[in-house]
């Protein structure tokens, strides 16, 4: 008996999550250029509920993993307590360059309301920081999945 | 391809969902080229990123989605239908459609759950219940929620259980908290798995604590000891362990002599071997009962279709009026008891059971 299961709902939570942030930027940014992008609205409402949803689980681990110096995580598959344990070896680092690991959550669900320019212009540096972290995993996941050739 | 794939009628609504699956993909590109030709580099990344996500998508379905349909078989026929049943009999998945394919015994959850068995066990019945456990980690995963917490709290109680009676600030007690990590971060598999088994047991009865064990008892030294590096981060329970647990639960359901059976059966290996029943601090008695209590309310939480008293009769298994799980149970009957019978009675069920 294998565990294709783990590494399949892992990629598949990978895939929906980076898809909704990929609609979420592009969205943002024709929006700041003033280029109509009234087609895609409704699927920007979609992806806004993935990402918050995701963001919501996601940070109730990272403060969990936050509240003990081994970085203990409860309740969440190891692909994500992996993820959340390296988002807070990043946070701790000093001095902290990226925007990614000092804003809160509240603060994320703001800019992803917001059409303040500047609120876009943050939510668009965000979205970029958080591809490049959930991208960095969803290698292992396919090759969790496919092997390597 | 996909279109003109000759199946098995009992595939057919899955073809209807990988038809509807691929239209949304082509949708998707459609909506990535036209980005492209927008002519905005500002988007590129994004673009970009799609395409990947695009690739990623097209050699699943190349490597694993399209493959019960591309090299369906008639063969495939039993395990649609048990897989067919099993999901009608639980509302979380009884609009899901079954697919099967060969592969080494396991499932794939996510997006449409795909079903594999070894393309020999797959031919019979004896080996079947083995996909109610795999019928577990989709009930898991549609319960996911409320599943983690009950697992989040038994790793918490793992980690209680783990904590020394008196703590040091010293290297030695970063590298007992490194230790207790690892323990508690590989009972998230486990957890699932242990689960799972039972989901197998409640479904399966008999036949599945039968299959489970003959399926698994490959008789290697793996089986009863793995080394702490082995232990590490694996992501199934020794399997002697699973065996235990599992012939302990079959217990309590009456099943007793069965499950000593089986017991005795592994326990003569062991002592054939000289093995020594050491899991290296992953397992003991209080992490036992908080792995019981816990499971038991997976269960709840679940609420699996349980096997009936009347499906574990020695009566001849009837077209009309008995279960699946009748049929299963009946053909591990016949096989401990008549080997050489065995072989004319499964040929004659199955073609009763896919008349």
């Amino acid at each position: 008996m294998s565990n294709n299961w783990l590494a399949a709902e892992s990629f598949e939570r990978a895939h929906s999550i980076i898809s909704a942030l990929n609609t979420l930027s592009i969205h943002a940014k024709m929006v700041l250029a003033n280029i109509d992008d009234t087609a895609r609205s409704s699927e920007a409402v979609k992806a806004r509920a993935v990402l918050s949803a995701f963001l919501e689980s996601f940070g109730a681990i990272v403060k969990e993993a936050e509240r003990t110096r081994e970085g203990m995580v409860t309740g969440a598959d190891p692909r994500l307590s992996q993820l959340a344990r390296t988002f807070v070896a990043k946070r701790r680092q000093w001095p902290q360059h990226s925007r990614l690991y000092d804003i809160t959550l509240s603060e994320v669900d703001a800019l992803l309301e917001s059409d303040n320019p500047d609120n876009l212009r943050q939510l668009i540096a965000y979205l970029q920081e958080l591809r490049v972290l959930l991208e960095q995993n969803v290698h292992a996941d396919i090759v969790g999945l496919l092997g390597e050739i | 391809m996909i279109d003109q794939a000759t199946i098995p009628t009992e595939l057919e609504p899955y073809r209807v969902l990988i038809q509807d699956f691929c239209q949304q993909y082509v949708r998707r590109t459609e909506q990535n080229l036209y980005d492209l030709q927008l002519g905005q580099d500002m988007i590129l990344e994004d673009i970009l990123s799609n395409t990947q996500g695009a690739n990623r998508i097209a050699t699943l379905l190349s490597t694993r989605w399209a493959i019960p349909i591309l090299r369906a078989s008639d063969t495939d026929r039993l395990s649609l239908r048990i897989i067919g049943w099993m999901h009608q009999a639980h509302p979380l998945t009884a609009t899901l459609p079954p697919a099967f394919t060969d592969g080494a015994t396991s499932v794939w959850t996510a997006p449409v759950p795909i079903y594999f068995l070894p393309c020999i066990e797959r031919l019979g019945f004896l080996y079947q219940p083995l996909l109610f456990h795999e019928f577990g980690h989709l009930l898991y995963r549609l319960r996911k929620p409320e599943m983690d917490a009950l697992v989040g709290e038994l790793q918490r109680e793992i980690a209680r259980c783990l904590m020394p009676p008196s703590r040091r600030n010293d290297r030695h007690s970063d590298e007992q908290a490194r230790q207790r990590q690892v323990i508690v971060d590989t009972w998230y598999a486990w957890a699932q798995e242990i689960f799972c088994d039972a989901i197998g047991l409640a479904i399966g009865g008999p036949s599945f604590l039968l299959a489970f064990s003959t399926h698994l008892s490959m008789m290697e030294r793996g089986d009863f000891y793995q080394s702490p590096a082995d232990l590490r981060g694996s992501s199934h329970p020794v399997t002697w362990l699973r065996v235990q647990l599992l012939a302990e639960r079959a217990q309590k359901l009456g099943l007793s002599d069965l499950a000593q059976h089986i017991l005795n059966e592994w326990t003569i290996i062991a002592k054939a071997m000289g093995v020594q029943e050491d899991y290296h601090g992953y397992f003991n008695v209080e992490i036992s009962n908080e792995v019981r209590r816990i499971v038991d309310d997976m269960l709840v939480e679940v609420d699996p279709r349980w096997y009936l008293p009347e499906e574990m009769v020695d009566t001849e298994w009837s077209a009309d009026s008995d279960s699946i799980v009748h049929l299963l149970n009946r053909a591990w009957q016949i096989y401990r008891t008549d080997l050489a019978y065995y072989p004319q009675w499964e040929k004659e069920a199955l073609n009763r059971f896919l008349a």
